[in-house]
């Protein structure tokens, strides 16, 4: 009972962090968002709120393949600095995570054995016309008795065509992942974005023909 | 007296009439000259404001939550083509360009220009 009732929080938990990863980290004042993410590398569920437009505090689980964890914790994001122009909009976030991060079972979010501190620090920046898209983000993971674990991630994005407010828009990407500790230190995702209204959604297949699969929604 | 009385009423009520119409012909004529008009004319003010940043449909979404939550807003639009939010009032609803400015920066933009065209008279002075 206690490992379903686990794997279920997990796969939510998961599925908040994904939504973190993929969509705006901080919304509106009094704005909630949903992200869920899986990859070839691992799952993520965040669940945030914004109590203004400049930072936002949320909860996350992340279960990371290559080393078998799942990690519990809070995230706090902070907008570091917006720049709008007439036509584009440009952003520099800052993140930090802190909680507890346990081994895991290969297929789920069951928590097994102790639990050991853990978090992380992130960056990011993008800048995007109604066009063009581009991001940037470097992270640095700590695990109390795993090495640290550094990725950075670059995404460039175009829209096929320009759509109104409201209606359906759609941007075809590609992801751009350097995960040096990991066996393959290098990964390359092509994949296609959706949004209309609250709902965001992305789908691709890495170079390893891995799944990468994300959805956001905001309240 | 009775006939005065009758007839003073008949053209307290034909004044009336005639003024309320003219006063709505009015606000149609101004409706009239704003091009693309977007939102519901709901018989208040009519706010178009021209913002900074406004380039992502999903992240515009949150002009909407934000101005739909004030209780003078009847209406609002996002043109993103012309980097324009549009805002109808309600009949004598309020909303002031200072706090107008602050929720369009909560928002996560800028404002650029305020154009308001009210009810009665245009003060924007163009358009």
């Amino acid at each position: 009972m206690r490992k379903i009732y686990c794997t279920i929080l997990g796969a939510f938990l998961v599925s908040l962090m994904s939504l973190s990863v993929t969509a705006r980290p901080v919304s509106y004042p009094g704005g909630w968002t949903l992200i869920w993410n899986t990859t070839g590398v691992g799952d993520s569920l965040l669940f945030h709120y914004s109590p203004t437009a400049k930072y936002s505090l949320g909860g996350l689980v992340e279960r990371n393949r290559d080393l078998n964890t799942v990690f519990y914790g809070g995230q706090y994001t902070r907008l570091l600095k917006r720049w709008n122009t007439r036509d584009s909009q440009a952003n520099l976030y800052f993140t930090s995570g802190l909680g507890a991060a346990f081994n895991s079972g290969t297929d789920d979010f069951t928590p097994n054995g102790n639990a050991q501190i853990a978090g992380f620090l992130k960056a990011s920046a993008d800048w995007e016309t109604r066009r063009l898209f581009t991001s940037y983000s470097v992270r640095g993971n700590f695990v109390d008795t795993i090495p640290d674990r550094f990725e950075q991630v670059a995404r460039l994005g175009v829209a096929p065509y320009v759509a109104d407010y409201g209606e359906l828009h759609t941007w075809l990407m590609v992801e751009i992942a350097h995960r040096p500790e990991n066996e393959d230190e290098f990964s390359v995702t092509p994949l296609v974005r959706f949004f209309k209204s609250r709902f965001m959604f992305e789908a691709g297949i890495s170079d390893r023909g891995e799944a990468r699969l994300s959805a956001t929604v905001r309240f | 007296m009775k006939m005065i009385v009758g007839i003073l009423l008949a053209l307290v009520t034909t004044l009336t009439v005639y003024a309320q119409e003219q006063s709505h012909t009015h606000k149609g004529e101004i409706l009239e000259h704003i091009p693309d008009l977007k939102v519901e004319d709901a018989g208040g003010d009519i706010i178009r404001v021209d913002v900074n940043g406004l380039v992502c449909d999903f992240c515009a979404q949150a002009i909407d939550r934000v101005f739909r939550k004030h209780e003078a807003v009847a209406d609002i639009a996002v043109d993103l083509k012309n980097k324009i939010v549009e805002v109808a009032l309600k009949e004598n609803g309020i909303l002031e360009d200072q706090l107008l400015s602050k929720m369009i920066v909560d928002s996560g933009y800028n404002v650029v220009e305020i154009n308001r065209y009210t009810a009665s008279v245009d003060t924007s002075g163009g358009q």
